[in-house]
Order: structure tokens, then C-alpha cells, then sequence
């Protein structure tokens, strides 16, 4: 069989599993828990941080817009799976599973979709913290490989989606500050902001 | 899955409670602290975080079926912080109401968080709602 590169890459990470102490770090990193809580615990945070009420406006306008940026990055892979279906590679490269075997389209990774669209949302809000949320996002996404589930194309596909969702939520919300004015009005009035 | 619903909800829960006290110890909300110490407070918060993640991961493996969808997460997230900032209102007024005094002439209130480093929250949701219903009154009043 001749294998393209996205494939040949493939195996080559996830050949890389088989040794005790790395695949539970990745097996940690690569369930449907731990990053996507982690990246929203620190959105929550950054609701009620900001030293002064002018900071602290902007990073609940970056929480907003990152919310919103999840929100349609969700929608556009579940569009997207119902127009592309590309099959997970355990069904038919030799693979190495270190997680359950789900058979939704392999493109893009919902997964990295999400995460890098809140990782882009919290860097626009605060720079040292966003560079951290992509360094795990990132890792989210190789452990996904690593773990025998994705293709590196999907990762890719996913990292693109989440930060056209992000730059999606960013246009929107510069165009219609009414939108996240109300909501931070309303919980200044409970306050809650 | 009601039970791995409830597992979330809890990891949720207590670890938003953890960051709640780290963020108001930090930015001196004092009226929302549970602790006057910050040390304390970002005890609170390593042993809430640490604790709930590893009481989850440690009550079944993760990597298995069933899992919860993302709409379930979201919701079930939203919900557990929701949680976390109700319980933390309500115990943070009962224990700074003595620890923090009222103001002379009753608690003014009127710029969001920032009101809660001098006053708890419950004095200044009521302060506020005072204010709504006084300036409701005087509306009817220059209406009739």
C-alpha cells in the first residue's frame, strides 16, 4: 500500500508509543477531560481577574469572545463532518490504541478544534497566558496522534478551524460591542463583573 | 452516565471553588474570601484543584466508554461554576458579615466587583435592589 505522508507521519508518532512512563503521560493528556476543563477553569478565571475595572472589561470581552469562538468552531466541524468523512486510521494502519476507538470523521479533530479556539481566545485576552493554554492545546493535539486516534492533518485542520473561529468571534464582536456590553452590564448589576 | 455526570459536576464544582479563592485573594476582593489570610487561600485552591482531579481520574478510567459529549460537558460545566459562585456568595456574606463593617449611612454600591473589598456580597445585592426599587417608586410617582 502506498502511504501518503500524512499517513507515514502517523505511524511514525504513534510508533513511538510502547514505552511505560510516556504513554501515561499521553493517556492522561488524550482523554476528553483534562485539557478542555484545565483551558475552561482558566477562562473562568480570567472572568474575575484584571486589576481595575477598565482590565477587567477586557478580559471578560476576551472570555465572551472566546465562548463564542468555541461555540462556532463546534458548529462548522459538525457541518463539516456531515460534507467530508474521512475514516480514523485504526481502521485500517496497523495502530497502536491508548484510547477508546471513536468512529466519527477522523477530519477535522473536533478536539483540537475546541481546545485551540479557547487557547486563541485566552491569548488575545491575556498574551503569557495564551501562549501557555497553545502549549497545551498543542500537546493535546500530539497526544491524539500519539495515542492512535487522529492523523496529523486532522490536528492541523483542527488548529485552522479553531483560529478562524477565533478571528470569526473577534470580527463579530468588533462590529456588534452591544452584544458583550449587555451581558457584562447585566453581571456588573448582579456584581458579578 | 448519570454517574460519571455527577463525577464531572463535582470535579467542577470544587476546582471553580479553588480558583474563586485564588483570583479574590489576589485581587483583594475581600468581601467574596473565605479566608483572611492569602496563604490560606491559595491553600484552599491547590488542595481543592490537585484534590477534585485526582479524586475524578482516580474514581475510573477516563479513556473508556461512556463518555460525556461535548454538549454535556458545556452544560454540566456551566452549571458546576454556577454552583461555585452561588455557594461562595452565600458562605463568603456569612462569614465576613461581622468582619467586614457596614459603611455609615448604609452599604453604597454601584461599581460591580470592585464594591466587594469593603462589603459582602448579600450587603451589596440588597443595596442594589433597594436602589432599583426606589428608583421604580419615583418613576410611578412622577408618572401618577
Amino acid at each position: 500500500m502506498v502511504l501518503s505522508l500524512d499517513e507515514r507521519l502517523y505511524l511514525w508518532i504513534n510508533g513511538l508509543s510502547g514505552w511505560g512512563p510516556l504513554d501515561r503521560v499521553m493517556a492522561f493528556l488524550v482523554n476528553d477531560y483534562f485539557v478542555p476543563v484545565c483551558l475552561s477553569l482558566v477562562l473562568f478565571a480570567m472572568w474575575f481577574s484584571g486589576d481595575g475595572a477598565e482590565r477587567r472589561r477586557e478580559l471578560q470581552c476576551a472570555v465572551l469572545r472566546s465562548m463564542a469562538g468555541i461555540g462556532i468552531a463546534s458548529i462548522v466541524v459538525k457541518v463539516s463532518n456531515l460534507l467530508f468523512y474521512r475514516a480514523r486510521p485504526f481502521t485500517y494502519l496497523e495502530a497502536n490504541l491508548l484510547f477508546y476507538p471513536p468512529h466519527d470523521s477522523s477530519f477535522p479533530s473536533n478536539s483540537a478544534a475546541i481546545a485551540f479556539a479557547a487557547a486563541f481566545g485566552i491569548w488575545l485576552g491575556h498574551r503569557k497566558t495564551g501562549m501557555v493554554a497553545l502549549v497545551v492545546a498543542a500537546m493535546y493535539g500530539f497526544s491524539r496522534v500519539y495515542s492512535g486516534i487522529h492523523f496529523p492533518l486532522d490536528i492541523a485542520g483542527g488548529v485552522a478551524y479553531g483560529l478562524a473561529a477565533t478571528l470569526a468571534a473577534y470580527v463579530i464582536f468588533k462590529a456588534l460591542p452591544v452584544l458583550p456590553g449587555a451581558v457584562i452590564r447585566l453581571m456588573r448589576t448582579l456584581h458579578l463583573a | 452516565m448519570g454517574w460519571l455526570k455527577l463525577q464531572y459536576f463535582l470535579l467542577v464544582f470544587f476546582a471553580s471553588l479553588g480558583i474563586l479563592q485564588a483570583v479574590f485573594s489576589w485581587r483583594k476582593l475581600r468581601g467574596l474570601q473565605f479566608f483572611g489570610q492569602r496563604i490560606a487561600a491559595y491553600l484552599f485552591a491547590a488542595a481543592t484543584v490537585i484534590g477534585s482531579f485526582v479524586w475524578f481520574y482516580g474514581a475510573g478510567n477516563r479513556n473508556t466508554l461512556p463518555v460525556l459529549e461535548g454538549s454535556q460537558q458545556t452544560s454540566m460545566f456551566m452549571a458546576a461554576t454556577a454552583a461555585a459562585v452561588v455557594f461562595t456568595v452565600l458562605l463568603s456574606s456569612a462569614i465576613n458579615a461581622s468582619r467586614l463593617p457596614r459603611t455609615g449611612s448604609g452599604t453604597k454600591c454601584g461599581n460591580g466587583l470592585d464594591d466587594l473589598r469593603h462589603t459582602t456580597y448579600l450587603r451589596c445585592l440588597a443595596a442594589t435592589l433597594a436602589k432599583v426599587a426606589n428608583r421604580a417608586r419615583s418613576r410611578e410617582r412622577h408618572g401618577a
